[in-house]
């Protein structure tokens, strides 16, 4: 059909001349350009426009654009969810259970996808009450820049396909040659990880290829001793809530030994001095650890004559309980009669006591299951029905690989968790070996000294990045899973496993086949199949099962009289030195995280560094000061090593010691470069197959050199000796900060002996004739609707491990400021704990005081500050205005307890803390908790009783009550109050009567630090109750008479 | 407006003293003496009536006061009362120093304004001068010549008093 | 006035018998060519003044980083050197206002200088407070402005805001009173240089001097105005030192929480200004050869004031002593012996023989009237000043309370930069003034001459001539 034909105006259809003449046209009239251009008419724009005019004008508009583009507008991106994650609430945080490598249960608080803080996994049987000090920080290494970015080949950034062809290849060839293959790592926790180990190590011959299992520092002893006393290679679980008499042997479990956190909460469960029924703790030791400092009465003992001290021991509960003795052992006692002290006391409480050794040294263990297994505390406080999984090392199995290495057998060694050039006795084997081998794969977050040396460079996600389980004991799982996309171009290292087995699976459905094989074995019937199972546990995080009993344990007499021969005698002459783990470096496997190194040890107090520590006495003998530098050899050590010195109260005579963990590689990143130090695990020897952490043979010589060291507390007592001299013991005043008592005291029947519950019947007494200029602005607690928070803090209970530190510095952006900083005391943390001597040297009692802001009532602070910075809240709260800070510092100067931090640099940009603050890089600030505010330059600071988490408790509490009086429950409010693991710290509403920290707050063992500064604390701390008898209570103050006497004549 | 003035200038302020003594007996009113500091006593041979700035400094001081009173009162009374150290809203003990501070501020710059409001000087202001030496060490006695009626006793006066110089001179006031 | 006077009483002006010959003296400085020396020490003192500011803007820059200062010694050299600075700034006012109303006649020739002295240690001081803030560029927020910040005031308990309005009264009320005192003689300088056809300097003066023109009407109202503001600065001047003592008295900190602050801290205020002023006369009246007007009496009456108030200072010390171990407060106790015998003790025996020993040599005549003994005495009381504040605000705070917090303080070389920038500042202002305005208040020493002769150059008794004409 024809299209009509459309007209555009008359003209056109009736085709007019003039529109004909015009239609072609694109204007159909002209453009007066040319009037424009020239200056004929009014409005032109006056000057001839030839070519050269044009492009001048050209030219110009051109330029004048161009120039105004280069101006870069910033660009800010800003994408919304276009569809809502129900689970994304902006603002809100989502918890996610999981499980740290160490193998504590974890909830991780996440906040837009990005993990910022971890808490102990309330469900679970072993992180219930908070997880280990390190373990705090685990969250950090996550966001560490220094992690390894991509899989490498030499050193060289490589690509997972690359790589995995290669290695692929090469394990064809492996498999050609049957040369022998390794899969070297540190004690495997996961059993899921396990199995895909073995299935990788399953495609190469019998015998070619298998796993080796070491621990950098070793308890391989344990397990071995079980395995010849009991036949069984395992760990056992100890169960301290058990246990009336504690004999610990030189072994640190409140501090580093295997799971500190757990055996915190069992150890303090049994501590409380209310009921009465509180253990009674002895402590044999060389080095002052945690433990030693929370003992009851502690040994210092020499570390050669533990094991003869086991022996003696030994012999001693023999006797008692009537069995054969050991023939052949020098008789050798603790300070007099101690030992006879510890035995009887371990013979009464039979089958509720519990002895612990530290030494790796599998003899000395032997006796130790002995002694445990005359007084029936097997079953009992040591249980192998349940044995532990968290060691599985073995210093045989190491030895032999490196014995292998030795003689170049191994071609092929995958390197998964394990770092043996830094920290195993077969350091040189190792640096020898690998190069050479066909095959060698690190799957190390770092390019630790180890995984240099490596062909393949395979990095493993962060824990928080990958899927997983782990197994604390036989009853005992949890599950691991990523709360975030991995960072990285990483990949984890049982997938790499999987990958090159030819296993195109991935790990996390195996992980899940293997729960529901789990699902099944167990048959668990109120689960309606695998799935719901898996995400039960998941949702929980763990899967816990009653534990067992009644398999009993035939013991082997035989192996014992073997073990007691082994036993060396004490090494009379010459010093010994003692390698240890420190709270919170431990074997240096965190070495590169800064709260980490920040944290002051908690018995020496510095930080940043490791160093020589030597017993006051000899310091004195030989003129040693803190920061000279020594140079010490040892037989069989190559060149003397310089160190420098910190003198430390409590070690035992002529025993020395040194950190391990110090001394990274600079590659493993920036602030273990900063922080250097001295490697001491070259300083490991074997004993046996038995990795050894002790030396004899040593000596010391001053140099005229000093070395810095980050010293964050100069005073250990108020006692100050020069100005004892002039006015007696007046100067002790202690007992303004520090209370504490004997158990047979504070519990005298009526209170007849307890102090303290006649200081409360004095104090209310007072209280009714107290006079004061002004009315309180709290209103009387019956008629007070509002909350009113505060604290209290049992001495008791804490164990002085730290771990609220780290969990304060991640939940409130506090600044990492680094070495100098600190040692010019400037260290950020808004909670520190104080440590505090009292006694001799030679052996002091230790007390340990969590010291933070104690919001005061009458707050010396508030008034004093000009802008009105710092006031306090209708809930007790003395809240900080960073905003309104000018930064006089009037505060600080006027607070008596020196809590409150200044900004003494802009410590998140200045360049100065470019390497330790992980706040001043891209990745790092991920971390930082969005609730809290980074503090800017030249503004005060301090703790603010998490404040935002207590806002956040009291707007939930609210929601779910629906009324606006609703008061939070006072579980977990403050971050130190959550890491607890000794559940030390308790917080919560004075104004509600039922809550546990109203009825704290006014026992009698509550005290407020310089009550009579009248600063009306909210913080009260509880005495410390020392399970003495009266006797061992009047030696100890025989010795502080003497001490002071001795400083006054 | 200019005035015509029969001037007596003397080097010694007994002299003049004396010769004002002289005057006020004889009842010539003296329009005003110039010295280089001030003359003791001058005021009652001038009757000079005393000046009530001190009475002004005392109500400045009583506004100063007040004004520091009510607005610390009204800012931690009413504005903005806060617990500051646990101490009450309006710590009276507390406002003592800057209460006394303003008082004495008010009252100070208040009196130093006034003076130079009544003696008619401002910054900038041309000096009246009957003799460049009178800031110096001469003293002049200034008499309006219109309200002279005995210019010989005047003169003669100013004369018995060794003053060095008699003359007259237009001045604009 | 020398009709009133009893031959008996001292005389305050030696060979002086003409009015003239006093303009002449004072006005001498102002009117001729700054000669070398002026030029050497003024420029001097600029460069260390402007060397010093340059470090104050690296603190601001950098942050307080740079200052030794540390948690638990929160103040260090920058309140020490502010209330140091203070203190010398006391003698001022107290010459010209105390020693008015007790017809001090000697005052006269040395309350100009001292009042400018007054004046610069008091900009000194103001410095500090400013800038050893963590974030100076908010300093206003010290002040009570209403703001857009809701209601947002300042806090009237904090002895540190009563500082802000004591110190500013203080500066403004004796800018004033100094500057009050100054118009007469103004004008005298305006009439002169007139005279001397100096046209420029003498609009300058003119400006200045307000159009004075010694109308008796004005001397007396003048004078009232003086005594009025002497009645004001006199508890003013009191009350100045009273509250930056108060800086320290209102904590809880023992050294700090003591309430013979006030008396003690006012006492060595005067007496370190006392001490300036010597120092500083001593020089000027020797520079200026005005040694017929800042005399020997004089200054022996300021070394009876120097030994007065420093036995009085050590009366303090030793009281502090008895209280501290009056009290039975083992903290207030153990701070003292640790003041005494401390880390810290070797500052504490600088201020104390400084305070309190050497000048108990004034009481010897021949030493007040020997202006080299009384120079190097004069110094040691700058010294021992200074070391006083500095043992009272660190010694109190390096141990307090928790042994856990006590440290150390070591000032780094910013901080000492930065006092000494002061003293450039200090000097540098005071160069220029004793350049440019009379050292002495003119008019007043005049009143101090007794049968004044007749100048040389008036004419005869010119009655009949000027009438005819």
């Amino acid at each position: 059909m024809s299209r009509p034909k459309y007209w555009r105006g008359i003209e056109e259809l009736e085709q007019s001349p003039e529109f004909l003449a015009q239609k072609d046209r694109e204007f159909s009239t002209d453009i007066p350009m040319e009037d424009a251009l020239s200056n004929t008419t009014e409005e032109s724009l006056g000057f001839n426009a030839n070519r050269r005019d044009f492009l001048k004008v050209m030219g110009f508009g051109m330029t004048a654009a161009t120039l105004s583009a280069c101006f870069e507008a910033p660009t800010k991106k800003a994408i919304p969810y276009v569809k809502k994650p129900d689970d994304q609430i902006p603002g809100v945080a989502n918890y996610y259970a999981s499980t740290t490598p160490e193998g504590n249960p974890v909830l991780v608080k996440t906040r837009v996808g990005r993990p910022i803080l971890l808490e102990g996994n309330p469900d679970s049987y072993t992180g219930r009450n908070g997880i280990d000090t390190p373990g705090h920080a685990t969250i950090l290494g996550l966001y560490d820049e220094d992690r390894i970015r991509a899989p490498h080949k030499n050193a060289n950034p490589s690509d997972w396909d690359i790589v995995d062809r290669e290695i692929a290849n090469k394990i064809a060839e492996l498999k050609q040659t049957g040369a022998k293959v390794r899969v070297l790592s540190s004690s495997v926790l996961s059993p899921s990880t396990q199995a895909v180990i073995d299935e990788f190590l399953a495609q190469f011959e019998d015998g070619q290829a298998s796993h080796v299992m070491y621990d950098a520092v070793s308890t391989s002893s344990i397990l071995d001793a079980h395995e010849a006393t009991f036949g069984q290679r395992m760990l056992p679980t100890y169960q301290m809530q058990k246990a009336e008499v504690i004999a610990s042997f030189a072994c640190d479990f409140l501090g580093t030994w295997i799971a500190p956190n757990e055996f915190t909460w069992k150890y303090v469960v049994n501590r409380d001095a209310k009921t009465g029924k509180m253990s009674r703790h002895f402590q044999v030791e060389s080095m002052l650890s945690l433990t030693g400092a929370n003992a009851d009465i502690r040994f210092p003992v020499q570390p050669s004559q533990i094991g003869l001290s086991l022996l003696n021991l030994h012999n001693k509960v023999a006797r008692l309980v009537g069995k054969p003795t050991l023939p052949g052992v020098e008789s050798f006692n603790v300070a007099a009669n101690g030992l006879d002290k510890i035995a009887n006391e371990l013979v009464e409480a039979r089958g509720k006591s519990l002895v612990l050794c530290g030494i790796n040294d599998t003899n000395i263990q032997q006796v130790v299951n002995a002694i445990n297994y005359m007084l029936d505390n097997y079953g009992n406080t040591v249980d192998i029905d349940n044995p532990g999984l968290l060691r599985k090392g073995s210093d045989t199995d190491l030895a032999t690989l490196a014995a292998e290495l030795e003689r170049g057998e191994v071609d092929g060694l995958f390197l998964y968790g394990a770092n043996p050039v830094y920290n195993s006795v077969y350091s040189d084997a190792f640096k020898k070996a690998i190069p050479e081998m066909k095959l060698s794969v690190s799957f190390a977050h770092k390019f630790d000294e180890t995984t240099e040396l490596c062909e393949y460079v395979c990095p493993d996600h962060h824990y928080l990045e990958s899927w997983g389980d782990k197994q604390q004991a036989t009853n005992l799982y949890s599950v691991v899973q990523p709360t975030i996309n991995p960072i990285f171009n990483s990949r984890q290292v049982e997938d790499s496993f999987l990958t090159w087995t030819g296993n195109k699976i991935d790990f996390h459905d195996y992980l899940k086949n293997r729960w529901f094989s789990i699902y099944e074995a167990e048959q668990e019937e109120n689960f309606v199949d695998g799935q719901a199972f898996w995400d039960t546990c998941l949702r929980k995080g763990v899967y816990e099962k009653e534990a067992t009993s009644g398999g009993r344990f035939s013991f082997n007499e035989v192996a014992i009289l073997e073990a007691s021969k082994g036993i060396k005698g004490p090494v009379t002459e010459g010093m010994e030195i003692v390698l240890y783990e420190k709270v919170a470096i431990r074997d240096g496997k965190y070495g590169n995280n800064p709260w980490l190194h920040e944290l002051p040890d908690p018995i020496t107090r510095v930080a940043w560094d490791n160093y020589l520590v030597v017993p006051n006495a000899y310091a004195k003998e030989n003129g040693l000061k803190n920061e000279d530098i020594v140079s010490v050899s040892i037989e069989g050590l190559a060149e003397p090593v310089e160190l420098p010195v910190f003198v430390q109260p409590g070690l035992a005579r002529n025993t020395v010691g040194v950190a391990l963990g110090y001394g990274r590689s600079k590659n493993v990143g920036r602030v273990a470069k900063v922080v250097g130090g001295y490697n001491a695990f070259q300083l490991l020897t074997r004993n046996g197959d038995n990795v050894s952490y002790r030396r004899g043979g040593v000596s010391i010589s001053k140099t005229e050199k000093t070395y810095p060291l980050a010293l964050t507390q100069t005073f250990d007592t108020l006692y100050d000796p020069a100005k004892g001299e002039v006015f007696g013991d007046d100067y002790d005043r202690t007992d303004y900060i520090i209370r504490e008592t004997i158990l047979p005291f504070y519990n005298g029947e009526g209170g007849k002996d307890n102090p303290y519950r006649e200081n409360v019947e004095k104090w209310e007494e007072k209280r009714k004739h107290l006079v004061t200029l002004w009315e309180s602005h709290f209103k009387d607690p019956e008629t007070n609707r509002n909350i009113r928070w505060a604290m209290v803090i049992d001495l008791n209970k804490c164990t002085g491990c730290g771990a609220c530190i780290i969990s304060c510095h991640a939940e409130n952006n506090v600044p990492v400021v680094g070495k100098k900083e600190v040692r010019d005391r400037r260290n950020m943390h808004w909670l520190r704990i104080d440590r505090y001597y009292s006694g001799d040297t030679e052996n002091p009692d230790v007390v340990f005081q969590p010291m933070m802001c104690q919001h005061c009532d009458n707050a010396p602070c508030e008034t004093v500050c000009p802008v009105l910075a710092t006031i306090h809240s209708n809930e007790g709260l003395n809240q900080m205005t960073y905003n309104r800070c000018v930064g006089t510092r009037y505060c600080a100067n006027n607070c008596p307890y020196k809590v409150r931090r200044f900004n003494w640099f802009s410590y998140y940009n200045d360049e100065l803390f470019r390497d330790v603050n992980p706040y001043q890089n891209e990745l790092g600030r991920l971390v930082l908790n969005p609730d809290v505010t980074v503090r800017f330059r030249g503004v005060m600071e301090k703790c603010s009783w998490c404040v935002q988490r207590l806002q956040e408790a009291k707007l939930k509490a609210k929601i779910q009550a629906n009324s606006s009086f609703a008061k939070p429950d006072d579980k977990n409010l403050t971050a130190c109050q959550s890491a607890c693991s000794a559940n030390a710290v308790v917080f919560g509403d004075l104004n509600d009567k039922n809550s546990a920290v109203s009825k704290l707050f006014y026992d009698e063992r509550s005290y407020t630090v310089l009550e009579e500064v009248k600063t009306l604390p909210s913080i009260k701390y509880m005495t410390k109750v020392r399970n003495r008898t009266v006797e061992e209570y009047e030696e100890k103050e025989a010795i502080k008479k003497e001490v002071q006497n001795y400083t006054k004549v | 407006m200019n005035k015509q003035f029969l001037l007596g200038k003397f080097w010694n302020p007994d002299h003049v003293m004396e010769a004002l003594a002289k005057f006020k007996s004889a009842g010539v009113k003296v329009y005003d003496v110039y010295a280089p500091f001030p003359l003791h006593g001058i005021e009652s041979l001038m009757d000079i009536k005393r000046t009530r700035l001190a009475y002004a400094s005392f109500i400045y001081g009583i506004i100063g006061f007040s004004v520091a009173i009510l607005a610390m009162g009204s800012i931690f009374g009413s504005f903005w009362p806060m617990n500051i150290g646990g101490k009450p809203n309006i710590p009276w003990p507390s406002f003592v120093p800057i209460t006394f501070e303003l008082t004495v501020l008010f009252a100070a710059h208040g009196i130093v304004i006034t003076f130079f409001i009544v003696a008619r000087y401002w910054p900038g202001k041309k000096a009246v001068l009957m003799d460049d030496r009178q800031t110096d060490d001469v003293f002049v006695i200034a008499i309006d010549k219109n309200k002279i009626q005995d210019i010989e006793e005047v003169t003669g006066i100013l004369k018995d008093n060794e003053a060095f110089e008699i003359s007259e001179k237009e001045v604009t006031v | 006035m020398s009709h009133v006077e009893s031959p008996i009483r001292q005389k305050w002006v030696t060979n002086t018998e003409h009015y003239n010959k006093i303009t002449e003296d004072i006005a001498r400085p102002i009117e001729s060519k700054p000669n070398l020396l002026w030029l050497v020490v003024t420029g001097f003192s600029g460069l260390v003044m402007a060397a010093g500011f340059a470090i104050i803007g690296w603190t601001i820059w950098e942050g307080i980083g740079t200052w030794g200062l540390n948690p638990t010694v929160g103040w260090g050299f920058d309140i020490t050197n502010f209330v140091f600075w203070v203190g010398i700034g006391h003698a001022g006012t107290l010459i010209s206002a105390v020693l008015l109303l007790f017809r001090q006649p000697w005052r006269n020739s040395i309350n100009r200088a001292s009042e400018a002295m007054t004046i610069f240690a008091v900009f000194c001081a103001g410095l500090f407070p400013v800038i050893h803030m963590g974030r100076p560029w908010l300093a206003l927020w010290f002040f009570p402005l209403p703001n857009t910040r809701g209601s947002l005031w300042v806090n009237f308990n904090s002895p540190l805001l009563w500082d802000v309005f004591a110190i500013s009264t203080y500066l403004t009320v004796s800018l004033v009173f100094w500057y009050l005192g100054m118009v007469p003689d103004f004008a005298t300088l305006r009439d002169r240089l007139r005279k001397k056809g100096r046209k420029f300097m003498s609009s300058i003066y003119g400006f200045l001097s307000f159009g004075w023109d010694g109308s008796s009407r004005n001397w007396s109202r003048y004078e009232i105005v003086t005594w009025v503001l002497a009645g004001l600065a006199t508890p003013l001047v009191l009350s100045v030192h009273t509250i930056v003592s108060m800086d320290f008295a209102t904590s809880v900190i023992p050294g700090w929480h003591t309430t013979i602050f006030p008396p003690y801290f006012v006492a060595g205020a005067i007496f370190s200004g006392f001490g300036m002023v010597q120092t500083l006369m001593i020089v000027t009246r020797k520079v200026y050869k005005l040694e017929d007007y800042i005399t020997m009496d004089h200054m022996e009456s300021i070394a009876k004031i120097v030994v007065a108030t420093g036995s009085i200072v050590g009366l303090a010390y030793m009281t502090e002593f008895f209280v501290a171990w009056y009290s039975g407060s083992l903290w207030e106790r153990y701070i003292f012996i640790n003041r005494a015998f401390g880390p810290y003790a070797w500052a504490y025996w600088i201020m104390f023989s400084c305070n309190v020993i050497t000048p108990q040599l004034f009481w010897f005549r021949w030493v007040r009237r020997n202006m080299v003994f009384t120079f190097i005495l004069s110094i040691f009381v700058n010294i021992g000043m200074w070391f006083e504040r500095f043992v009272i605000i660190v010694t109190s705070l390096h141990r307090d309370y928790l042994a856990s917090s006590w440290a150390t303080y070591t000032p780094t070389w910013v901080e000492a930069g930065i006092f000494i920038g002061t003293f450039g500042l200090f000097f540098f202002l005071f160069f220029l003034f004793a350049k440019f305005l009379p050292v002495i208040n003119i008019f007043e020493v005049k009143t101090l001459v007794r049968h004044p002769k007749k100048p040389e150059n008036l004419g005869e008794s010119t009655v009949t001539k000027a009438i005819v004409d």
